[in-house]
């Protein structure tokens, strides 16, 4: 038994995949801040759309929340609301450290307890990306993320070196993810709506996700239908699938299609790259450093050859004119 | 074997899973009565982002919903709504909107975008928020010529309190 526990959480891998998850979550976040920096105001404001004295009071006490920042702004005779923007820099500058690897940790742990602040405040317009991102930067404080690919381990010559806490990383990563989607999958299955095909079609008829118009899609309920039922196909067999070796690789492509779908079809695009950052990290990376070296690698050997046999024919002909 | 240090991590994320499991599972509706256990672990679950539901577009699609606001100086009035070129942006406020389907909720929300849009509009006396939400028929009563409906649901008046001297 705790054998097969050592072997599950410890056996030794290499930290590729989680530093592929630092600098992915850390430009998603900064894409995502940049983004929304001209509505901060109104998102996150002291008189924003939901002012500060209706999020405080709705908010646990113990949350940090920017309502803090008022006696910082009076003392001060700074607006509070210059105080956010401040707070925001502060935010996209620890992603940015984050990013490049260098103080990874505290650069985290900063981005964490800002991130945390700005979504308790915003609460109310707060979405899956959110969540993900408080959950991605949570992690990436704790997790080994910065020894691979970072400022700080930063070496030309030297290549990854394997060991557990990495995999006890990756576990959790994946273990998450499988709570996740069969959660998620069971709630959609308690509703008929995902079952009739209805949800499908009430979801794409909402000016806020429509992309498209798929007006035509009532005369094809059964399309609906089964767009619908390989949802919760997806995600209540998420666990069985994506941890059967054999099913993984058609899993992980599925997943990541249906989260394509989504930023296609209904716009979430930041929700769907932080759900394929999630699944890529826990479970994908082997396939796309596959991808990577059966693909790209020969094309861009290719490409050197043909400079150096250029380079070559150059020298020749300089020689003999 | 494994070591102590092995053995506190792998048991702190074994802990860690089991607290995101049961929060996905509602853990906070199990009971009307929140203990002190409780207590600490819903704030661990806030800290860490173990203690989220993942209920997205579950167990049923609610109604859009849109806001329409009227703003008034005394002489004329307009009707806009509170949207930008920022398709983020919109989308945030439209998870704003969402909560008017909350009926505790609709007072105090209309309260504050009434306020937000006469403190953006200074010119304007008085707003009427009027919140719609869009009925959208099943597919069938669709193919049976039935169309997507916006019915309004909430409509509010709000004035400017006349400034003390």
């Amino acid at each position: 038994m705790l054998s097969h526990l050592k072997r599950f959480f410890l056996a030794p891998s290499t930290g590729e995949p989680l530093a592929f998850f630092r600098i992915a979550i850390a430009l998603l976040g900064l894409v995502q801040g940049g983004w929304l920096a001209g509505s901060i105001t109104l998102l996150y404001g002291a008189n924003g759309l939901v002012p500060w004295s209706i999020s405080s009071g709705i908010v646990d006490p113990y949350m940090p929340q920017l309502s803090w920042l008022q006696p910082l702004a009076n003392a001060t005779g700074i607006a509070a609301d210059t105080w956010v923007y401040v707070l925001m820099g502060v935010y996209l500058c620890s992603l940015m450290v984050l990013l490049v690897g260098k103080f990874t940790r505290y650069a985290a742990f900063i981005a964490w307890a800002l991130q945390f602040t700005f979504i308790n405040t915003g609460f109310m317009a707060a979405y899956g990306v959110e969540t993900f991102m408080h959950i991605a930067l949570f992690y990436c404080m704790l997790m080994p993320v910065g020894n691979v690919y970072a400022w700080d381990n930063f070496s030309r010559h030297t290549k990854p070196v394997a060991n557990e806490w990495n995999t006890l990383s990756i576990r959790v990563l994946q273990l998450h993810l499988c709570v996740v989607y069969i959660a998620s999958g069971v709630e959609k299955a308690m509703g008929i709506q995902w079952w009739n095909g209805e949800a499908i079609w009430q979801t794409l008829m909402q000016g806020q996700f429509a992309r498209f118009d798929m007006h035509w899609m009532a005369s094809y309920p059964l399309l609906a239908k089964v767009i619908g039922w390989s949802t919760l196909l997806l995600e209540m067999g998420y666990p069985f699938f994506i941890w059967w070796r054999r099913t993984r690789p058609y899993g992980y492509l599925a997943i990541v299609g249906m989260h394509l779908g989504i930023a296609l079809f209904m716009g979430l695009q930041l929700f769907s790259s932080i759900m394929i950052i999630f699944n890529t990290a826990a479970f994908g990376w082997p396939y796309l450093q596959r991808a990577y070296k059966t693909i790209v690698q020969p094309l861009r050997e290719r490409k050197r050859l043909q400079r150096a046999g250029q380079l070559a024919t150059q020298a020749f002909w300089h020689q003999y004119e | 074997m494994i070591s102590i240090k092995h053995g506190c991590w792998i048991g702190l994320a074994i802990f860690h899973l089991t607290i995101a499991a049961l929060h996905a599972a509602h853990l906070e509706e199990w009971t009307t009565h929140k203990s002190w256990w409780l207590k600490q672990i819903t704030a661990y679950g806030d800290y860490t982002g173990s203690g989220n539901i993942f209920s997205f577009f579950a167990p049923h699609i609610g109604n859009e919903i849109a806001v329409v606001y009227t703003l008034a100086d005394g002489r004329e009035q307009r009707v806009t709504r509170l949207e930008s070129s920022n398709t983020e942006c919109n989308r945030r406020i439209q998870t704003i909107y969402n909560f008017f389907s909350i009926d505790e909720a609709q007072s105090l929300l209309a309260k504050s975008c009434a306020a937000y849009m006469l403190r953006e509009n200074p010119s304007s006396q008085m707003v009427r928020v009027t919140v719609i939400g869009k009925r959208v028929p099943d597919m069938a009563a669709y193919r049976a010529g039935a169309t997507p409906k916006w019915e309004p649901f909430l409509v509010k008046d709000f004035k400017k309190r006349p400034t003390t001297l």
